[in-house]
């Protein structure tokens, strides 16, 4: 019985830790996800074949769009930044607002997007039916035709898979790594400052709502889709969906206006409107060097490029 | 009611009240698993709920918490009460109130988890602000006596928001002015009191909020609703409970008579089925049985004898039974009867498998499986002298009867049985016998009779023939006459041999009817060929015939010139009682010009005296000899010496059964002058017209 109490150590000690570190071992269907891959990268889920869902988040670099807004078929505007696909199972809701449980509904939001892929359950199913999708449909869910439920099963078993784990900061948490003297200056400040009462768990971030502006008003150059139009509450105006920190070195431009162009910005705008505090410029040098040890791997799946 | 009613209505009732009874006890298998399952998420929403609600006042009091674990919470929960929304019990319209209520607390909780949300924005902003003021007065020092009363007002200040938030009790900021004074333009002093303003000011604007919105969520108000929603489940379920109890009772009352009616019918059943199966056996006892003595009777003998695989069978006879019944009367015979039965029924031996039948009136019967033939007849022998030594009792005397006994093995058992018993009433010296193959002979009456009737009909349908065998020159390879041999032609076409009918005929009065009319047929055929001669077989019976031979002579003498073409095969016999008449008849036939030849030489009586006696033209060698002559040395030798002798009585020989050429050449050599054989020809119908023969 020892053994295996000290086995779960390391688990209680984590939970107790306000971060907790990515699981290196993934549980997830390959072959599903796999096929789940191909679609993810393929146009054919977009009514012109222009877009797909990697068209707005590169997965090889952060998993988000580098532009302010993505652009969807016929160049059409989104109206929110997109947000990045990694880690995404560990986020609490999906979506800036929340408004999807889990990555099943989310997957669906941009498929059916007008503004975005442009498509629709059936239209789906046409198009992959019609193509040699069908067959690989048939072989991984038995189904004589492709069905639209299984696609969104196949993308959320590849999103599944897109965890970036062995972050330093993950393995520093596993006693794995020795911050340097900046970050862990800057993982005090992190702290201190009490970007961790919003920024924590296994996402650093990602598990509640947030206004922007809570200290500060924060004034919006247009209106975007945020709480309040769920809850049609004027309490949830510009409240969002605290976003992960996992690789946020990487998901430049920030916020849901992609109004902060870099880190330094984005730190200053959230010390001002959130916190109520102004930053060194060393201290957020070295909150940048903290927010770097977030950068984890590339996700495991996307090496094996085998099918 | 008749039976078949009353059975019907018992099996109507028995599948009703088991069906009843599957039913319920699936039903009240379901209801209890349905209820448990309500209970038990009921139950874990709750725990659920104040898990969450203690995670919130941690997440209050800890600097750092990690908010996945709210995050976790508030998706259980979700969950659970999904589950508990659809759970089955509800889908039942006893539970609508369940349902109803269930809907508010669902109300509850979207409510309470949008607090949640809002808790964990304004906690956040209230945590950093609070901390905030800390690190803010500590990065800060005053040094001078006024500065000091700031720093002091700005702790007090800390401390009622601290306080404020620890205890939830606006009380403690109630009428108090959370905001420092900027006392001088000191710069520096004006950069602490600006932002440590700013923060108590937030602190003091979102607190109420923050506190009404942790009051509401950890009242735990959900928890309340669900112990009343607990509550009035139970009372819901109580009654079911006791519902199920009622009719579990009244499903076991209805089983129960069911139970009972289907053993009260299924003992009578059985009672009548005993009843009828005794009735059964009696009336096959009846049928098999004999009803005078008891045993079993002929019906069960035939029955019982194909049971066995070797079986040897006694027939018992009571020598004079008759006489006993015409002396004493039937009912005396029958006594008799009983007490021979009886008498037989202690004499059987069971390991031998023995079985006594009365087969007839005097006519009983034992099949025993095992015996040994030697031992059997002494079972036998030793049973009559048990019999012959018994007195039977007939009115008041004692009579001693005698017995035949049949013992026989060999299928057909009873007919076979039968005949050795006729063979034995015959034979006063013996009382048993053994079946012998040649009792068979005596049964074959019945066919001799059938072949005289079938002689007769061939004479009145003219259905008797002559066939002709060549005999021929051995020499020349000429046919030198023709044998008329005798057949019957039956009405389907099939030819009769001698053998089958001729033996017969002979003890017939028919017999001298045959000869007749093969001698009027033969003569007929010699009419239509003059260059053959024939000869005609004739029995000592025929010579010794008076008026049958007067008949032949005028036959003979009706066409002298053909007659003077037929020869005359005598067959030997032990009769040769008639010389006087065997020489008148030689001298006759031979005054027609016929020649005499003696048929079978070599075999039965062959006797010397014909040819001192008799005039003798030929002596056919008997085909025993002829076929052998070419393998046995000595029948070499007896053709040698028949050829011997016949040459010095100077007469000619015909060898008869020449089948080969090997023989043919052997009778050439020895000097044998005619053959006749299947190597020539068979017998045919007509003679032929070329004497020339192939061979």
């Amino acid at each position: 019985m020892k053994k295996y109490a000290l086995l779960f150590l390391p688990l209680l000690l984590f939970a107790m830790q306000p971060i907790v570190p990515i699981p290196t071992d993934l549980h997830v269907d390959i072959k599903k996800a796999k096929l789940g891959q191909e679609l993810f990268f393929d146009t054919i889920l977009s009514s012109d074949n222009t877009i797909s869902c990697f068209s707005c988040h590169n997965v090889y670099e952060g998993g988000a769009d580098p532009r302010i807004v993505s652009r969807g078929v016929k160049g059409r505007k989104g109206n929110i930044q997109s947000p990045t696909v990694l880690n995404a199972r560990y986020n609490f809701r999906q979506f800036w607002n929340g408004r999807a449980a889990n990555l099943k509904e989310q997957a669906a939001g941009p498929l059916n997007n007008p503004a975005e892929h442009n498509m629709n359950p059936r239209k789906i199913e046409e198009k992959l039916n019609n193509s040699p999708y069908r067959e690989k449909f048939q072989k991984i869910f038995h189904t004589q035709k492709v069905k639209y439920g299984n696609v969104l099963d196949a993308i959320v078993e590849f999103e599944k898979a897109l965890t970036t784990p062995n972050a330093k900061f993950d393995k520093f948490l596993r006693g794995e790594y020795q911050l340097s003297k900046n970050e862990k200056q800057g993982y005090i400040l992190f702290k201190q400052y009490g970007c961790i009462t919003c920024h924590n768990g296994i996402n650093i971030g990602g598990n509640t709502y947030q206004k922007m502006g809570t200290f500060v008003a924060y004034q919006n150059k247009q209106t975007y889709p945020d709480r309040s139009q769920i809850t049609k509450s004027p309490f949830d105006l510009n409240v969002f969906k605290v976003p992960t920190l996992r690789n946020i070195v990487k998901t430049a431009p920030y916020f849901h206006d992609g109004s902060a162009k870099n880190l330094k910005d984005a730190l200053q705008m959230m010390a001002k409107y959130n916190l109520g505090i102004q930053f060194q410029e060393q201290e957020v040098k070295n909150l940048v060097e903290f927010l770097k040890t977030l950068t984890g791997e590339t996700p495991k799946i996307l090496d094996a490029n085998d099918n | 009611m008749t039976i078949n009613q009353t059975i019907r209505l018992t099996v109507t009732f028995g599948v009703i009240s088991v069906a009843l009874f599957i039913y319920f006890y699936t039903a009240q298998k379901n209801f209890i698993k349905n209820h448990k399952e309500f209970i038990l998420t009921s139950t874990a929403l709750q725990w659920e709920q104040s898990n969450l609600a203690d995670n919130i006042l941690q997440s209050s009091l800890k600097t750092y918490f990690n908010q996945d674990i709210i995050a976790k919470n508030v998706e259980n929960l979700k969950k659970t009460f999904n589950k508990l929304q659809h759970s089955k019990i509800l889908q039942d319209k006893n539970y609508k109130t369940i349902k109803l209520n269930l809907a508010m607390v669902g109300e509850q909780l979207d409510s309470e988890l949008l607090d949640i949300d809002r808790y964990e924005m304004l906690n956040a902003g209230i945590k950093n602000s609070l901390l905030f003021l800390n690190r803010h007065l500590k990065n800060n020092t005053f040094k001078s006596r006024k500065n000091q009363t700031i720093y002091f007002d700005a702790l007090k200040v800390l401390k009622l928001l601290q306080d404020t938030k620890n205890t939830l009790d606006l009380d403690n900021i109630r009428g108090e002015i959370l905001q420092l004074a900027i006392p001088s333009k000191d710069e520096k002093i004006t950069r602490f009191i600006k932002p440590f303003n700013a923060h108590a000011l937030y602190l003091e604007k979102n607190l109420p909020l923050f506190i009404s919105i942790t009051n509401q969520i950890t009242k735990n108000n959900i928890s309340i609703k669900m112990t009343d929603l607990n509550t009035l489940f139970s009372a819901i379920a109580l009654n079911d409970f006791k519902a199920f109890d009622r009719y579990s009772f009244i499903v076991l009352i209805l089983l129960s008579i069911s139970f009972s009616l289907i053993i009260m019918f299924f003992s009578k059943y059985v009672h009548e089925r005993d009843q009828l199966t005794q009735a059964k056996r009696s009336l096959e006892d009846a049928l098999v049985h004999d009803e005078l003595t008891g045993i079993s009777n002929r019906k069960s003998f035939e029955m019982e004898i194909l049971k066995y695989k070797k079986p040897t069978i006694l027939l018992i006879n009571i020598v004079g039974f008759k006489n006993i019944n015409d002396l004493y009367g039937i009912e005396s015979g029958n006594k008799l009867l009983q007490q021979f039965a009886h008498f037989l029924s202690i004499h059987i031996e069971l390991d031998a498998q023995e079985q006594l039948f009365r087969l007839g009136s005097d006519e009983f019967c034992i099949i025993s499986a095992k015996k040994a033939k030697k031992e059997i007849i002494s079972f036998a022998q030793n049973l009559d002298a048990l019999i012959s030594a018994h007195p039977f009792n007939i009115h008041t005397a004692q009579i001693n009867i005698q017995v035949k006994i049949a013992i026989n093995n060999i299928k057909p058992y009873l007919e076979n049985a039968d005949l050795t018993l006729k063979v034995l009433k015959e034979d006063y010296s013996k009382s048993v016998l053994y079946h012998k193959k040649e009792f068979k002979l005596k049964k074959n009456i019945s066919d001799a009779l059938q072949t005289i009737d079938l002689i007769k009909s061939a004479i009145t349908q003219d259905s008797v023939i002559p066939y002709f065998q060549p005999i021929v020159n051995i020499e020349t390879r000429k046919i030198y006459k023709y044998e008329a041999l005798i057949r019957i032609q039956c009405l389907d076409g099939t030819i009769l041999q001698p053998y089958q009918f001729l033996e017969l005929s002979k003890k017939s009065s028919y017999y001298s009817k045959l000869t007749k009319i093969m001698i009027q047929k033969t003569l007929a055929t010699a009419r239509r060929f003059p260059k053959y001669r024939f000869s005609i077989n004739f029995s000592m019976l025929d010579i010794a015939n008076e008026e049958f031979l007067k008949d032949v002579f005028k036959e003979f003498d009706k066409d002298r010139d053909t007659s003077s073409r037929i020869d005359i095969e005598l067959l030997e016999s032990e009769e040769l009682l008639h010389k006087e008449k065997i020489a008148r008849f030689i001298k006759n036939v031979n005054a027609y010009g016929m020649k005499i030849l003696i048929d079978d030489f070599g075999t039965g009586y062959s006797n010397f005296s014909y040819f001192s006696e008799f005039n003798i033209d030929f002596l056919k060698i008997d085909g025993s000899i002829t076929k052998e002559i070419t393998t046995d040395a000595k029948k070499l030798h007896i053709l040698k010496s028949i050829y011997q002798f016949s040459k010095g009585m100077g007469i000619d020989n015909i060898a008869e059964f020449v089948e080969n050429e090997e023989i043919l050449n052997v009778l050439k050599e020895v000097g044998i002058k005619y053959a006749q054989g299947y190597y020539f020809s068979k017998p045919l119908p007509r003679p032929l017209e070329s004497d020339e023969i192939k061979g």
